[in-house]
């Protein structure tokens, strides 16, 4: 049978309907080649470009093995603890969800982390993606308040002691700061009450907050276009049909770049599941395995390894409400930031030593407070835990200072492979 | 060149200070022996399982394992794991009952000063290599006090004694190895799948990760040559 070009087969015919049809109904083929077949990405786009992608990999793997939790787990302080068990040895693959939903959630701030430091390092904060780094701290802000929560759930005793020192901390603001935390709690210590909120604000509001908020920061991002390691502006150089001559479509280009991006993180995601679930004490902690008891406080409360830059920064500080501050600080200067560097070059490639410098030693002081804070307090410990919140802090006023002064160097006006 | 440089160095630093972190993080006051056990020996594990219901069943429970999963993982059939894991409560044990000793926390109370803690998860708790320096480390002095320097004061007497005056030093040794193993398996009895199974998990995906790194090859040729 000879081949006829203009007869269309009927399934094909019948497809082709089918997307026009709902293309008059749906802006889909509109949205798919904005934001993805059509969505110019650059192309120098370099390692820790992975770590955006790796995040929303993280978030979609909380979102599924956290309802499949939901399932089996008992949100009050009697059965909690019980039915992590339950999870843990009845529920058919019940460990394996659990292990992928704990290790995932320190997973997730490590990519975020990483994904912070990219930006801090290529100045993908500065003008114009503002927005893309304020919606993005806010998740980072949301993703602390979702962890915490969920670390109470399983109902240990670092669960319990963990949460009961964290909310505490409300007591040192003046006057209404007491009330405020038994507002937050429900009770007057952590109780089966703080369990039952913590469980719908950590199953419930917040995942819902988080999936609205990582909309926006894409959708903000795709309005402004990703930066790249060289900090340049790939719309200044456009070919004749108006695309930029260094971006690349980023489907197929990044999609199948972030799909081996994410078999080579769940290689080592999966490496801990299955082999280091417990990361050495710090995914998860020892005295956890011991069911909450209130009238029983373990030798040494440390949150989970995520959080111990900001505790060292509270520890440091001698007096609670200023430490309570200055952790609050912490997290603040860094949504600032877009106004506290006024360097007009992003990329430290081209940036002056000032800025090589300081970042160096404000990661360093992240990493040291980090540690520091998973340490029981010694007086040297609490010295070194002052020093390095000072040079934390020093970056950012530093920043300020610099930046306008940097002796930077000559961009490129093309990226570069 | 230098970017890239820097990019590196920042790498060199996040890496090195999270291996100090990581490496000066234990602070233990005793130094406690490895343990050295593998969940993957069930023979070990049957002998462990003995053991515990010989020695430690008559005041520790295990509430959170079930006699037939334990039966199950040994290598058991769950009559066996019966007869081996709670011959102490005779035909009133059910095979899918957890594994409960016989002791009420009121008499353990009168006898000991403290109610036996479950067992369940000690292994995890405290980690086996502390289970296993504390086993070992008590000792009856000439003049016949028994002490334990892991865990001075300890309510516990010293139940092991008659194993290891009938054994060996290296049996005695292997025997808390085996006793040691069983704790480590009950704490988390998914372990010996999870083991087994993490290979191939690791296979399929080093395989993926090859495909997909091929793949992104292919599609970036272009892109390189431009």
């Amino acid at each position: 049978m000879a081949h006829d070009p203009k007869k269309v087969p009927v399934a094909a015919q019948q497809e082709f309907d089918l997307l026009r049809w709902v293309d008059e109904r749906f802006p889909l083929t509109q949205v798919w080649n904005e934001h993805v077949a059509q969505y110019y990405a650059p192309k120098n786009l370099n390692f820790y470009y992975f770590f955006g992608a790796l995040a929303l990999l993280v978030l979609v793997n909380q979102l599924v093995t956290g309802i499949w939790l939901t399932m089996s787990y008992k949100p009050s302080a009697a059965d909690a603890f019980d039915s992590i068990e339950y999870i843990m040895r009845d529920v058919d693959w019940g460990w394996l969800i659990r292990y992928m939903h704990s290790t995932g959630a320190s997973a997730f701030f490590i990519v975020v982390y990483m994904h912070m430091l990219r930006g801090m390092m290529y100045g993908s904060y500065q003008k114009p993606r503002e927005l893309v780094w304020l919606i993005g701290m806010t998740i980072f802000l949301v993703l602390m308040a979702e962890a915490f929560m969920g670390y109470l759930l399983p109902w240990g005793q670092m669960s319990y002691w963990g949460a009961q020192v964290i909310i505490s901390l409300f007591g040192a603001i003046p006057y209404v700061g007491e009330e405020m935390a038994i507002w937050i709690r429900g009770d007057f210590v952590i109780s089966d009450a703080t369990l039952n909120r913590f469980f719908a604000l950590h199953v419930i509001a917040l995942p819902l907050v988080l999936v609205v908020l990582v909309y926006l920061h894409i959708v903000a991002l795709h309005k402004v276009g990703s930066n790249n390691p060289d900090g340049i502006d790939i719309k200044k150089v456009k070919n004749e049909l108006g695309l930029p001559k260094d971006g690349i479509p980023f489907h197929p280009y990044y999609s199948v770049k972030d799909m081996m991006g994410a078999a080579g993180f769940m290689f080592l995601f999966a490496w801990v599941i299955f082999f280091w679930p417990e990361g050495g004490g710090y995914f998860l902690e020892k005295p956890n395995f011991e069911p909450a008891n209130p009238m029983k406080t373990p030798e040494h409360i440390a949150p989970v390894w995520y959080f111990t830059p900001f505790y060292a920064i509270l520890r440091a500080v001698p007096d609670k409400l200023l430490g309570v501050m200055a952790m609050g600080m912490a997290i603040m200067f860094l949504f600032v930031l877009p106004w506290l560097d006024r360097c007009k070059v992003r990329s430290i490639r081209y940036r002056g030593w000032q800025f090589k410098a300081n970042l160096s030693m404000f990661v360093v002081s992240f990493l040291v407070l980090g540690w520091l804070g998973t340490q029981p307090p010694t007086q040297g410990l609490t010295l070194l835990a002052q020093i390095f919140t000072f040079t934390y802090f020093s970056f950012f006023v530093l920043l300020w200072l610099t930046s306008p002064m940097e002796k930077t160097k000559p961009l490129p006006e093309r990226v570069t492979l | 060149m230098m970017g890239r440089f820097k990019e590196i160095f920042a790498v060199a630093c996040f890496l090195i200070a999270t291996g100090t972190a990581y490496a000066s993080s234990g602070h233990e006051v005793v130094a406690l022996e490895k343990a050295n056990t593998d969940v993957l020996d069930t023979t070990s594990l049957q002998r462990g399982g003995k053991l515990f219901a010989e020695y430690c069943m008559g005041c520790h429970s295990m509430k959170y394992m079930r006699v037939s999963r334990a039966a199950k993982d040994l290598g058991w059939s769950p009559s066996e794991g019966l007869t081996h894991l709670q011959y102490l409560r005779g035909g009133k044990a059910k095979v899918h009952d957890p594994m409960m000793s016989t002791i009420d926390a009121q008499s353990a109370k009168l006898a000991f000063g403290s109610v036996p803690p479950d067992l369940s998860l000690e292994a995890r708790l405290k980690g086996a290599d502390w289970v296993y320096s504390f086993l070992k480390a008590y000792q009856r002095d000439a003049n016949g006090q028994v002490s334990n320097a892991v865990f001075s004061g300890v309510a516990m007497p010293f139940v092991l004694e008659g194993l290891k005056n009938g054994q060996t030093p290296e049996a005695y040794e292997a025997s808390l190895r085996d006793l040691v193993n069983f704790l480590d398996y009950a704490a988390e009895p998914a372990k010996v799948k999870r083991l087994m199974l993490g290979w191939w998990v690791l296979g399929f995906l080093a395989v993926l990760f090859m495909l997909t790194y091929l793949l992104k090859k292919e599609f970036w040729r272009d892109i390189k040559s431009a």
